[in-house]
């Protein structure tokens, strides 16, 4: 396999490649899900605890007859309707918790996407356990973006694209050669 | 932000004799009607981390400078051009030195400070990076366009800034060739840009077509209408989302800061603190390798995908109606902004792409960073201790005056509702929303919906007093045809600013709104001549509930006349003048404030002993055809004097007096109103002048109709 960049140049592009279709990816969007569930999960708990820690579980060691259990007996406890504890007491901290541990075990529980996110974890284990200051996401992010926007630029220019603007751009692009 | 004027809210004074228990505190204010917002919910506000300023002068008692400090680097600065040369490092210091000379420009002539403070960082990096005026920058609003004037030309005239002759609060193509579009009032930037952009690729140019708007502007629909053809259109241009989380004015209630209205405001927030999940990017090109195959188209793929999880889910609004999404950006941060206008600059095809800017209001100048309104509008101020200078006036603004009287109605009537249109201080429903806080309704910049909300709540047997701005009030004035007129549903509406509004200039100036109301068959048209006046014609309004109804008023204190009782006012008869002062020869009648410039050409008139009549139409329409008739058919001459444009009040009274013969006598008939022009800005009595309207020209005007020249003529000089 050839040898894979591992960020996206801030300079010109590679040339070549038809224009980008807007497709799913199967495997990017389960990334995508888990992720976001997985983000979710945590804001709900608490930033910088782990979707195991949610689930009272060792990390990445238990298997799915554990995960099960243990969301079975997390839910005992939360559960609105299977609440040990008396009701009307802390009900909106419980149906927090609760939805933390659901979006838990939604993502520890398909091994495909438990997969993913144990190498999310394994790829920045301290993350999650980091206050990072806003401001410097920040920058990471409109950096992607702007790399992004090179991308962009080599759709907006290709053939396919009939809005008038790329038709205005062709036009006085063929008038300059 | 729709804007005008720095009328803050004050507080009321205790007129109400009934209720000494009433909480009173001191509210001066300023002749001409500005008011502000004291210091005292300072305290609520958590204590920001302060900038260190730059230079040594730093006063012992205040925590800013007293005296000007100097700015080495701003002295070289005449136009952008001079900009390009400077390293990163010495940018910033020029940014230092900017907010310093625009903070005592402020103080010494009062404007809008705390929005020109937000935007220095990314006026210096625009003007740095792009090269104006081939490349159009377009500031929405142009309130926040100080730093953009002081580098573009014109820092030695600042100290004339909105007074007579001198440049104008907001950008105006006629003062420069950097001002590329003229601005006032909100949302108006993101349209303008895009016929630039437009314009540009029909002509075959190259330029770079730039509009900054801010979160309060986005709230209103053109806004949208602008970006949504932009994204159809895509033509490369660059908006600027300026985001303060202020979308009010002022930005604050009497009780403290305003939460943003609307539910963009959210969205926007959520952009800004959601994290982004670099950890899922990671992982998504972890896929791409497993994937393998073309790495750059599948990479492609999954970073659309990924962006769309990095960028929350705020963004997709913008990116649905088809703008690129690149931020948040810390606006403050001259590094980050100066590389990513760069970045988008040399991109070949963008397409239209939207840089979210994120700013804090008055930044830089401790005492607006703290105070809840964000120091928005100033008077004269001392920069040492951000005390605003305040001239004791006797009486309040209209403003203040209008408040009191609905929340009086209000107080009786539990059906009275208020809305306005992000303009809580501007219009005086704050203190309403103090004291019914759920009977007031802030609709954020969005007159047209503002004006239908209002009929729609009239179909419910509320009745609605919707508090606009007579200039904003023309945004709005299809649905006031259509949807309240057309009708006949009761809404209420309460124009302020009617006539010239002084330092604001022509986008503020509400001259047109009795010819577009009053040419409306079912609308009841009054103004009052004085506050005693407003408040029974508020008490009429809220009688009226068989048709809609407007009342005008000016920018400006009241006269002094004595307040009805517990500020609550008594329903006129609709359709009935009054005779003020009886004369013979002459008739002056008058609509609205400009009664008071009749009344005191009278008194100039008695001096050369002539005695005329004064009459107060209160309605144009219904006129009051009994008094007219007398008038006509009792003097030689009748003048009739409004503060607003042809087509108004004299226009109807003309077309009465025709339509029944009254002209067919003896009488001379003259109108006098707002000439065919625009009126610069400048202070009010110039203002006046310049449109003929003082007491003097309406003296002179009689005296010339006499044809006794020789008076008119002494008269004018």
């Amino acid at each position: 396999m050839s040898a894979l960049r591992p960020t996206f140049p801030l300079a010109a592009p590679i040339g070549g490649g038809d224009g980008f279709r807007r497709g799913r990816a199967g495997a990017a969007a389960a990334a995508s899900s888990a992720s976001a569930a997985a983000s979710s999960a945590s804001a709900s708990a608490g930033v910088g605890v782990s979707l195991y820690e949610v689930l009272g579980v060792a990390e990445g060691e238990g298997r799915a007859e554990e995960i099960k259990r243990a969301y079975r007996r997390m839910a005992r406890r939360l559960h609105p309707d299977a609440a040990a504890s008396p009701p009307g007491r802390a009900t909106a901290e419980q149906a927090r918790r609760f939805i933390a541990v659901r979006e838990a075990y939604d993502t520890l529980s398909d091994p495909h996407r438990r997969a993913l996110y144990d190498r999310s974890l394994a790829s920045s284990p301290s993350a999650s356990h980091q206050e990072l200051d806003e401001r410097s996401h920040w920058r990471k992010h409109w950096q992607d973006q702007i790399a992004e926007l090179c991308w962009r630029s080599i759709d907006k220019d290709s053939e396919d694209n009939l809005s008038w603007g790329a038709r205005m751009r062709r036009k006085w692009g063929e008038s300059l050669n | 932000m729709a804007l005008s004027t720095f009328s803050l809210p004050g507080y009321v004074l205790g007129v109400n004799a009934a209720d000494p228990q009433k909480a009173t505190s001191l509210s001066p204010h300023l002749l001409g009607g500005v008011d502000f917002q004291s210091h005292k919910h300072q305290h609520r506000l958590p204590k920001p981390r302060r900038k260190p300023c730059v230079c040594a002068s730093l006063s012992e008692a205040g925590e800013y400078h007293a005296q000007r400090p100097p700015t080495p680097l701003l002295d070289t600065v005449n136009y952008p051009i001079h900009m390009k040369n400077l390293s990163i490092k010495e940018l910033k210091q020029l940014a230092d030195e900017l907010r310093s000379d625009v903070i005592f420009n402020v103080s010494k002539t009062g404007g809008h400070l705390g929005s020109s403070l937000g935007v220095v960082e990314l006026t210096v990096a625009l003007h740095y990076v792009f090269n104006a005026p081939q490349d159009k920058i377009l500031w929405d609003v142009g309130h926040q366009s100080y730093p953009h004037k002081i580098l573009t030309g014109r820092r030695d005239r600042m100290p004339t800034i909105r007074q007579t002759n001198g440049l104008s609060g907001f950008t105006k193509r006629s003062e420069s060739e950097y001002d590329s579009f003229g601005t006032g009032h909100s949302s108006t930037s993101i349209s303008a840009a895009l016929g630039m952009a437009v314009g540009r690729d029909l002509k075959g140019r190259k330029n770079n077509v730039i509009a900054v708007i801010g979160d309060g502007a986005m709230t209103a629909g053109q806004a949208y209408e602008a970006m949504n053809n932009a994204g159809y259109l895509d033509s490369d241009m660059i908006v600027i989302l300026n985001d303060n989380k202020q979308v009010s004015l002022p930005t604050a209630t009497l009780d403290g800061p305003i939460p943003p209205v609307g539910a963009l405001s959210s969205a926007l927030s959520r952009l800004q603190s959601s994290r982004p999940l670099r950890e899922l990017r990671e992982v998504a090109k972890g896929v791409t390798k497993q994937i393998g195959g073309s790495m750059h188209e599948l990479a492609a793929k999954v970073d659309e995908y990924a962006r769309g999880m990095i960028s929350g889910s705020g963004s997709t609004l913008f990116e649905e109606l088809g703008l690129y999404y690149i931020g948040p950006v810390d606006g403050h941060n001259m590094d980050d902004l100066i590389t990513i206008l760069k970045e988008v600059k040399s991109t070949k095809t963008t397409g239209p792409v939207l840089i979210h800017v994120v700013t804090e209001k008055g930044r830089g100048y401790p005492y607006a960073e703290r105070a809840a309104d964000k120091y928005h509008g100033v008077a004269k101020f001392d920069p040492a201790t951000g005390k605003q200078f305040k001239s004791s006036a006797k009486t309040q603004s209209y403003t203040n005056y209008f408040a009191e009287a609905l929340v009086a109605e209000a107080e009786v009537d539990k059906d009275i509702v208020a809305i306005h249109a992000a303009m809580g201080g501007g219009t005086g429903l704050n203190y309403f929303l103090r004291r019914f806080p759920n009977r007031c309704f802030d609709v954020g910049i969005a007159e047209q919906h503002a004006v239908t909300f209002a009929a729609g709540l009239a179909c419910e047997g509320l009745k609605p007093f919707c508090a606009i701005y007579s200039s904003f009030l023309q945004r709005a004035y299809d649905q006031v045809v259509h949807d309240v007129d057309l009708q006949k549903l009761p809404v209420r509406f309460a124009m302020d600013r009617a006539g010239l509004v002084g330092a604001d200039g022509p986008t503020h100036c509400g001259s047109f709104d009795v010819t577009y109301m009053a040419c409306l068959p079912n609308m009841v048209v009054m103004a009052p001549s004085d506050e005693a006046e407003l408040f029974h014609m508020v008490a009429t309004a809220a009688a009226i509930n068989d048709r809609p109804s407007c009342v005008r008023y000016p920018r400006g204190n009241g006269i002094g006349v004595l307040l009805p009782p517990g500020n609550k006012g008594v329903p006129l008869k609709v359709g009935k003048g009054r005779i003020l002062v009886e004369g013979e020869r002459v008739a002056l009648l008058g609509y609205g404030t400009a009664v008071q410039s009749c009344l005191a050409a009278a008194s100039l008139l008695e001096k050369h002993d002539l005695k005329i009549t004064v009459a107060d139409a209160r309605f144009c329409k219904p006129l009051d055809q009994a008094l007219i008739r007398s008038l006509a058919k009792s003097h030689e001459v009748l003048v009739t004097v409004e503060e607003g444009s042809i087509g108004g009040f004299g226009s109807h009274v003309a077309q009465f007096l025709a339509l029944n013969g009254l002209l067919d006598g003896k009488v001379k008939w003259r109108p006098m109103v707002l000439p065919d022009r625009y009126i610069e800005h400048g202070s009010p009595s110039d203002q006046l002048a310049e449109a003929g309207l003082t007491p003097s020209h309406i003296a002179a005007t009689v005296f010339n109709i006499l044809g006794q020249t020789r008076e008119a003529l002494e008269i004018m000089s």
